[in-house]
């Protein structure tokens, strides 16, 4: 009480001026607060302020922040502050944190740019070092998976049998319906644009090779990377919340072998199989837009199909396959091994994987492509 | 050489934010079927100074030497964790079996140790069940005995009684001084509960704020049965208590 009664001694309140009397000190800050906080609506109300320093000789630093971010405050609010009688010191010091402020300001209003391109480069750096990261959990799959092939015995068939059930046989329905449809869309748009130069015969040709080549291989990936890559990030993200993964490292396990090769190994033999039926699906839709819209028979269009595709054009995308089962079971597994924290960070696992991987795929698909062009005869210009 | 010795251990994590210095340097030494308990407030490391030992972390200096196994085997780490990890698919049993199993253990041996064990830890008659349906003390006693049926030559405990109850916790606490007494391994037990720490350890050591650096070194000279109404327990309790305080006012 007695610091506030020292205190009020130099400080006095006449609406609108406050007088300061003596120096205003450092350990006085407290009760400067509270002196503000008791006089703040009735200065508010009268709409300006005026600080009369002529019995004063000095302030201290805080003090001087102190009044400075409440002069700040009210002028925010549209109160006239003014400064009178000031002793040369306080001036000094009020425009000296005046020019404090206005620099701070400038330099954040430069710096926004800088910000931009920071955040640019360091989410940049982040997926570079993340890619990094991401091919060498690949090597590690890869060299876990060589060893296990050469002892098939330890091969925990169960679970590779497990997935293939949950990524492959439950994944029939879905990659079968949707190549259909999409074969009867692309069969009667295809077919609807040819007869207009009375090409239709060439509809089966176009349709088939690209089902064959893209579609079908393609949206077989894109299904399972949707239905098992983010299955795969939650599963093991869960465990790695529950320490579960720490757990069976410490007891001495390869979690590689035991958590992730299972799941690529299941993927790697039914991928083919999955984009095999999401080919002849497709083809099945197309079939069935030219006999039902465009009137081309179902011989023509089995025999058109026949001259037009070659063995290569189904087994190259079975091949391309092989390739999506490696990137879909690493990059899941990727993300559900990365995953530290909360069960939140299960769910972000999840949506990066299924991104991840299907960006992977389709990356993928146009470097494949490329060869295809030399590989296939016929193609090459 | 068969203690555990750490020495100038510190470990920082890099994160994206920034690095974050998590703990020490920490320096010291566990004999050989000791029980040593690392006390600390929350947050200053001491997690993961037990993933550091056990190898889960990787330190910036410093090293850890582990106790080398019987007849000079790699030793055999015991981790038990605060919410147990058991792994829910399968039932209680096949949870302690597990590690039998990898070890390569065959099926009739692996069979009796995993009954012996369940008698140990009081879970006989809940062999056949899963996790889920197992109380929270139940759990950890399930999480206890897949560790103690590997037979560690050093066993970390990472708070594995905080989630329980008072009553559930001074039982499970009683079982483990029992139970650390008859395998004779060496334990390194982290918590924040001080009469926790007095009632189970030999050893104390007492992490400060992050990154935990160790304040104090007790040896708790306590005669068995202990009981936690003594004068001497109390005396200890509010010595440590004491440590805790400062601690605070620090922080």
């Amino acid at each position: 009480m007695e610091v506030v009664g020292t205190l009020l001694d130099k400080l006095e309140f006449d609406t609108p001026r406050i007088f300061v009397r003596g120096v205003l000190e450092d350990s006085e800050t407290g009760p400067l607060r509270d002196f503000i906080e008791k006089h703040r609506r009735e200065v508010m109300d009268s709409g300006q302020l005026i600080v009369d320093f002529q019995d004063s000789t000095g302030i201290d630093s805080v003090p001087a922040v102190v009044l400075y971010g409440f002069f700040k405050e009210l002028r925010r609010a549209g109160v006239r502050v003014r400064i009178e009688n000031s002793p040369a010191s306080v001036e000094s010091i009020f425009e000296s944190l005046a020019k404090f402020d206005s620099r701070g300001m400038e330099e954040r209003r430069r710096s926004s740019f800088r910000e931009v391109v920071e955040a640019f480069g360091s989410s940049g750096y982040e997926f570079a070092m993340m890619i990094v990261s991401l091919t060498r959990f690949l090597f590690e799959t890869i060299g876990a998976f060589v060893q296990l092939i050469m002892h098939p015995l330890k091969i925990r068939w169960q679970m590779v049998l497990y997935y293939m059930e949950e990524s492959g046989y439950k994944a029939i329905p879905i990659v079968a319906v949707l190549n259909w449809l999409l074969g009867v869309v692309l069969g009667y748009q295809a077919g609807y644009q040819m007869r207009v130069f009375g090409a239709e015969t060439f509809m089966p040709a176009l349709l088939g090779y690209s089902i064959t080549w893209e579609i079908g291989p393609m949206l077989a990936a894109v299904l399972v990377a949707g239905r098992s890559g983010s299955a795969y990030a939650a599963e093991i993200g869960t465990m790695q919340v529950r320490e579960e993964v720490d757990a069976l490292r410490v007891m001495g396990f390869d979690t590689f072998s035991y958590l992730v090769t299972p799941k690529m190994m299941a993927l790697l033999m039914v991928m083919p199989f999955l984009v095999l039926l999401a080919n002849l699906s497709g083809i099945f839709g197309g079939l069935l837009a030219g006999t039902l819209f465009l009137g081309l028979p179902a011989e023509t269009f089995i025999s058109e199909l026949g001259k037009a595709l070659i063995p290569l054009d189904i087994i190259w995308g079975m091949l391309k396959s092989i390739v999506y089962a490696v990137i879909i079971a690493n990059v899941g597994s990727f993300m559900g091994m990365k995953v530290r924290g909360g069960a939140s960070a299960v769910g972000q696992a999840t949506t990066a994987a299924v991104v991840l991987s299907i960006f992977m795929v389709i990356l993928a698909d146009a470097l494949l492509s490329l060869l295809f062009v030399h590989i296939r005869p016929g193609l090459s210009m | 050489m068969r203690r555990l010795t750490v020495s100038d251990l510190s470990v920082t994590y890099r994160e994206a934010s920034g690095d974050v210095h998590a703990l020490g340097p920490v320096s010291f030494q566990v004999e050989a079927g000791d029980f040593l308990c690392v006390l600390g407030p929350t947050g200053c490391g001491k997690t993961t100074l037990l993933r550091t030992i056990a190898g889960l972390e990787t330190p910036d200096t410093g090293r850890v030497a582990l106790p080398a196994g019987a007849d000079g085997r790699e030793p055999v780490i015991g981790y038990v964790y605060q919410q147990g990890a058991l792994f829910p698919w399968m039932t209680v049993r096949s949870n302690i079996e597990f590690p039998l199993r990898a070890a390569g253990m065959n099926r009739s041996a692996r069979r009796e140790e995993v009954e012996t064990m369940l008698g140990t830890v009081g879970l006989s008659a809940f062999g056949d069940t899963y996790p889920h349906q197992l109380s929270g003390g139940m759990q950890q006693r399930a999480a206890l005995a897949r560790c103690l049926v590997m037979r560690p030559d050093l066993l970390l405990m990472d708070e594995p009684f905080s989630s329980l109850d008072a009553r559930t916790s001074q039982e499970l606490q009683n079982s483990l001084r029992d139970l650390w007494k008859k395998a004779s391994t060496t334990v390194v037990f982290v918590t924040h509960n001080i009469e926790e720490a007095v009632y189970l350890a030999e050893k104390v050591v007492v992490l400060g704020h992050r990154p935990g650096q160790i304040v104090r070194r007790e040896t708790i000279q306590l005669p068995d049965p202990r009981s936690r109404l003594s004068g001497p327990f109390t005396d200890y309790l509010v010595s440590l208590r004491q440590t805790f305080e400062s601690l605070v006012l620090e922080h």
